[in-house]
């Protein structure tokens, strides 16, 4: 197959943008990932977006197509939950190794804070997120309801406590607050961590994710056209994907996450062993999502995780730096395109252009990507040119 | 005093089993051939193509987990919080999301045994299995 690269990236200061419309972000992103890469929006031949939820349109690439003033032959918005940054890249992968395009734009972008508001959004999640709409709905379940279902049998199968939960939430919050971009920048301990009202118990508020306005844009090409454009090549390695159901009314299991087999196939496409993963971010729309993600993902032991959290395992100078973008409970998390900022962080470090944030070696990196509760996963490895 | 519940959509797959609850029955789509459950309801079985039948199960099981909703989101639930949301394994096997109800929502734990109770709902066709904790 033809390498791929990721050539181009952007992203802006996640959190409001009063002033900012939905297309006008997704547009700013394009063009400064373009301008990233050394091309412009006319050497474009796909477009990939999702549909943000504060901006419907009947195709959105093409809409934002129209809007930018470009008329690429393929335009496609797609549906793949936290699961699509990984599902746009592979798909960009293939249309290159196909022949399909040349130079493919992802642009995943939403603005739930500043067009559609907090509780709106939230509302929106509940009747047509991850809830089924016939036989789960009735009930009232909020969505971080069906992560307190998780979280309180995993508490209860490894007896683990609030202080696992709160070892993620705080370990994002500390790395978040040394980077720009970084929606939840504030202080946090566990002492405050505590302080904050239940959500859904187990879940206090700070074991979910803010809502933020915000994304990333990434622009692909192949591996051989990277090496003439402006930054360092960073290779897209291998890809890899699983969905065992969609709601939490038909898992298996409350207590394993599932992501494993994501990492399996990526590393076999990458010819690659997690022995060589450098820097791992993991998809964490809650605090339990991140423990069981991470345990899924083999990166620590079945229960482990805040145990691992709270011994500097994941920290930059740690066994296997995790998160040190702030995750998205940190960092931000922009609705429909929670998780690219995964991908923006890997490609930043692979580069060497963290500035002070700046880990020593990163050869390989981990991005994983998690659509529904737990319901599917999307796992990609990226690794220097 | 029980809450009039929303509707449950009455037109999909689960149409059955709302209308048993009404009557006072809890019904479960059952595969023959298989011997299995099958929930959510896919209306044919997903391993075997066989039709569905929908099976009385007894009413009683255990909640597998729970959460305590104190944020609700639903308009229909805002004056409703706190309550509870728990997975319930029934005695004959399957499983299913739905409330533990008539009781403080602090007094729910996992494991504790339940019965199933109905409640109506805005559709007077329609009702919805909730579950009561089982008295000792």
């Amino acid at each position: 197959m033809t390498d791929s690269a990721i050539v181009g990236i952007a992203e802006l200061p996640q959190g409001k943008m009063p002033g900012v419309t939905p297309m006008g972000l997704h547009s700013t992103l394009a063009r400064m990932a373009l301008e990233d890469a050394g091309l412009t929006p006319r050497d474009v031949d796909a477009i990939i977006t999702l549909s943000p939820r504060s901006d419907p349109y009947l195709i959105h690439a093409t809409a934002l197509a129209e809007f930018m003033g470009i008329a690429p032959p393929v335009a496609l918005t797609v549906e793949g939950g936290g699961a699509a940054p990984a599902v746009m890249t592979d798909m960009a992968r293939m249309m290159i190794a196909g022949g399909r395009a040349k130079t493919v734009l992802v642009v995943s972008a939403d603005m739930p804070l500043s067009i559609v508001s907090r509780n709106a959004y939230v509302n929106t999640l509940a009747d047509a997120g991850p809830v089924h709409p016939d036989i789960e709905r009735p009930y009232g379940p909020s969505v971080p309801s069906l992560f307190g279902l998780c979280a309180h049998a995993y508490m209860h199968r490894y007896n683990a406590t609030d202080e696992d939960l709160a070892a993620a939430a705080l370990h994002d919050r500390r790395h978040a607050m040394a980077h720009p971009n970084a929606h939840m920048r504030q202080p946090m301990t566990l002492e405050s961590y505590r302080a904050t009202q239940m959500i859904a118990d187990p879940l206090r508020l700070l074991d979910c994710t803010p809502v933020s306005d915000g994304g990333a844009a990434v622009v692909v090409t192949s591996a051989e056209r990277a090496r003439d454009l402006r930054q360092p090549v960073v290779r897209v390695l291998g890809a890899g994907f699983c969905a065992a159901r969609l709601h939490v009314s038909a898992a298996a299991s409350l207590t394993d996450s599932g992501a494993g087999p994501s990492l399996r196939d990526a590393l076999a496409q990458a010819d690659r062993s997690a022995a060589d993963i450098d820097l791992a971010l993991v998809y964490d729309c809650f605090t339990i999502a991140l423990l069981m993600n991470i345990e899924a993902l083999g990166l620590a032991p079945p229960g482990g995780a805040g145990a691992a959290f709270r011994a500097g395992e994941f920290t930059a100078t740690g066994r296997l730096p995790l998160n040190i973008h702030g995750g998205l409970l940190s960092h931000g998390y922009p609705g429909r395109a929670a998780g690219i900022s995964n991908l923006v962080e890997a490609v930043v470090q692979l580069r060497g252009q963290a500035g002070d944030r700046q880990l020593p070696r990163v050869e390989t990196t981990l991005t994983h990507g998690m659509g529904g509760v737990f319901a599917t996963h999307g796992t990609l490895l990226l690794g220097k040119g | 005093m029980a809450m009039i519940h929303s509707a449950p959509r009455g037109n999909r797959e689960a149409r059955p089993h709302w209308v048993a609850a009404r009557e006072g029955r809890l019904v479960m789509p059952f595969c023959q051939p298989c011997q299995a459950w099958n929930w959510p309801p896919a209306g044919a079985c997903p391993h075997c193509a066989t039709p569905l039948t929908w099976r009385d199960c007894a009413g009683a099981g255990h909640v597998v987990s729970f959460s305590i909703v104190r944020r609700a989101v639903q308009p229909e639930w805002k004056d409703h919080a706190p309550y509870v949301v728990a997975i319930i394994e029934l005695a004959e096997g399957v499983r299913l999301l739905s409330n533990v109800v008539d009781c403080a929502a602090e007094a729910v734990t996992m494991g504790a045994a339940v019965t199933v109770a109905f409640h109506e709902t805005t559709d007077p066709e329609l009702g919805l299995p909730v579950f009561r904790l089982t008295k000792a």
